[in-house]
């Protein structure tokens, strides 16, 4: 099994590094475990990164959020979506990538998004140190899930 | 009793755009305006920041055209060390650079306009969308990908990465082009230049089937701005030229000078700066850059096949300066295959696989400009330093900046033909969009995870009763 880990945001603001950084980790404990996982980082995604997608069995998407989830955190099944997320498309969702993935060639995989609730995405390098503790409860929740086999998130 | 109509398109953006309409009495329109919240925070960030940091932080500002930022700082930074880098070194930096225009072109043209040029303005938007241009169009789809993998590629093979490459360092760059790499990129060019034609051939349709929407959508008059070299167009480095809307060149002037032509007019109801060309004043001095404004602005293009589609091009008008909005996709296009055509004399030009790649210099001046052609528009890093190179001040102008006089009246423009009281459909809010897309803006991308939201379409009461929504959720 094909396993591939993106993690997105942008590290110069404060939390917003998070996903990255969660996405590392995930991808090291992976690969520990033995699993043929791939990384992939950046700030945002893009619609090239559809035929990566198409090319593995599973995807984790690792992403911060603006938004307060109820444990700090959140995991959770994600489908194919074909509504673009903005005005001018220059950043686009898991679900539109999915959507693409499938469109093009005729392959989604099967997908999961991780956020991590941010308190901070002012100018500055580091995690605040609530979001720090909630990346690390977010590990440890993905890894309690991978290891139950389970194939749907929403079953943790 | 007056009306006001919101467009509120909220995306993964610092801040938010929003499009006001404001019907008088009658419900004609009355004005319309694009606001953008542009958040400067990195002109602050950057501050007490060894200036050598620059090129890799600047970078963070946008993840779409992280390249631009790179080239513009690097440049900034051979500013103030005093140096002239290498051939070797510019032409490396030049081929990233039109690795990134290609990627960036092929992104704005396929992904997110072909649909609405394709499907129509008034199509169900369940349609107008990518999943749709691929159901309908599964070639042109997958070329569109093909083209801007291949620009990203460049990126990757030079710079180590394709998002935030880490390869212009003051003085110069920090790797070299190998033989291997050199040939599998040449190789690829015919297949390329083949995916730039046929999308220049399908725009050139469009634009000859809705000829006069073509020529009437979001159309003002206002002067071009961009880099040429001996009055060609010049994407790297050269001089920044403005030429009017009647075809005449008003002013041509070094980069280091333009502190003293580019003015920045502030209005109350935008964040986002209005620049203007100084003796001209505002608004008359206002002009536009991007593609459009690149190719009004230059007398010629010195590759061959961008040459003589620009030739085709300007018979669209008279004096062969076009106005027309809708046209920067074709002007995109032709920049497009400009592109291609200067990475094949890069990688057949002997000195890019030089080994001279940096110089160096204990010099530092107190100041440091870099202006580079970036996808959107003419953008323009200057830092000040201290006698340590410590950055005390920052100032980055934007291509978005610089539209945002014609974006604004482009919408406006569309509002009024279409809008007509309350009795506002899809389609204008379409048309909106389309307007903000032919200037493909960067709104600020610096962080993702804030602002989502829908667009949104309202029609208010002047005491703000909503009369109308439209949401595209």
């Amino acid at each position: 099994m094909k396993v591939l880990v993106l993690g997105y945001g942008n590290p110069y603001r404060g939390d917003d590094g998070v996903g990255p950084l969660l996405a590392e980790r995930i991808a090291q404990w992976l690969a520990s475990l033995g699993e043929a996982v791939e990384l992939w980082v950046g700030q945002q995604l893009l619609p090239e990164l559809a035929e990566d997608l198409a090319n593995h069995d599973v995807v984790v998407f690792c992403d911060a959020s603006a938004v307060p989830l109820k444990d700090g955190f959140l995991l959770e099944d994600i489908c194919v979506s074909s509504d673009p997320e903005g005005l001018t498309l220059h950043s686009v969702s898991p679900q539109w990538l999915l959507g693409l993935a499938q469109s093009l060639a005729g392959h989604a995989p099967k997908a999961y998004l991780l956020s991590v609730e941010g308190d901070s995405f002012d100018f500055g390098e580091g995690l605040t140190a609530r979001c720090e503790e909630r990346a690390k409860a977010a590990l440890q929740c993905f890894q309690i899930w991978w290891k139950s086999g389970n194939d749907s998130a929403v079953m943790i | 009793m007056s009306r006001k109509i919101e467009i509120n398109p909220v995306t993964r953006i610092e801040g938010h755009g929003k499009i006001t309409v404001q019907l008088d009495d009658k419900g004609q329109v009355k004005n319309a305006r694009f606001h953008v919240t542009q958040f400067r925070g990195f002109e602050l960030f950057s501050r007490e920041r060894d200036f050598r940091e620059m090129p890799v932080i600047t970078p963070r500002i946008c993840g779409i055209c992280p390249v631009s930022h790179h080239l513009a700082s690097a440049k900034a930074c051979d500013d103030i060390l005093g140096v002239e880098i290498p051939k070797t070194a510019k032409n490396l930096r030049e081929l990233m650079h039109m690795g990134q225009v290609v990627q960036s072109h092929a992104l704005s043209f396929f992904h997110l306009s072909s649909p609405d040029l394709l499907f129509g303005f008034d199509a169900d938007p369940a349609v107008r969308n990518v999943a749709g241009l691929v159901e309908s169009y599964p070639e042109l789809a997958k070329k569109g990908v093909v083209l801007r993998k291949f620009g990203q590629e460049i990126i990757k093979t030079l710079g180590g990465k394709k998002i935030h490459p880490w390869h212009s360092i003051p003085g110069g760059v920090n790797r070299g082009l190998k033989r291997d790499e050199r040939d599998e990129i040449l190789g690829q060019i015919p297949q390329m230049k083949a995916i730039a034609k046929e999308a220049i051939a399908l725009i050139k349709g469009y634009l000859k089937e809705h000829a006069a929407e073509a020529k009437s959508f979001a159309t003002v008059s206002t002067a071009y701005m961009g880099l040429v070299r001996d009055g060609m167009l010049e994407l790297y480095d050269g001089n920044i030229r403005i030429r009017g809307p009647r075809g005449r060149v008003i002013d041509e002037f070094a980069c280091s000078d333009y502190l003293s032509y580019i003015g920045e007019h502030v209005e109350p109801w935008s964040y986002l700066k209005f620049p203007y060309y100084k003796p001209l004043g505002f608004p008359h001095g206002s002009y536009r850059v991007g593609p459009l404004g690149r190719v009004n602005a230059c007398d010629d293009i010195s590759t061959p096949e961008a040459s003589a589609e620009l030739s085709v091009f300007r018979q669209a008008s008279e004096d062969g300066i076009v106005p027309h909005t809708l046209y920067y996709h074709y002007a995109r296009l032709i920049e497009a295959l400009y592109g291609l055509e200067r990475i094949e004399e890069l990688l057949n030009d002997p000195d890019t696989l030089g080994n001279e790649l940096r110089v160096s210099s204990n010099e530092i001046r107190p100041e440091g400009i870099g202006v580079i052609e970036a996808p959107r528009g003419t953008l323009i890093h200057h830092y000040w330093v201290d006698e340590k190179g410590a950055i005390t001040k920052v100032n980055l102008i934007v291509a978005t900046g610089h539209n945002n006089y014609a974006m604004n009246k482009g919408v406006e423009q569309v509002a009024k033909e279409h809008i007509k009281g309350e009795d506002v459909d899809e389609g204008v809010l379409n048309r909106m969009e389309h307007v903000i897309r032919c200037y493909d803006p960067c709104l600020s991308c610096s962080t993702h995870a804030v602002g989502k939201m829908p667009l949104l379409l309202e029609v208010l009461s002047h005491d703000g009763e909503c009369l109308r929504r439209i949401s595209k959720e």
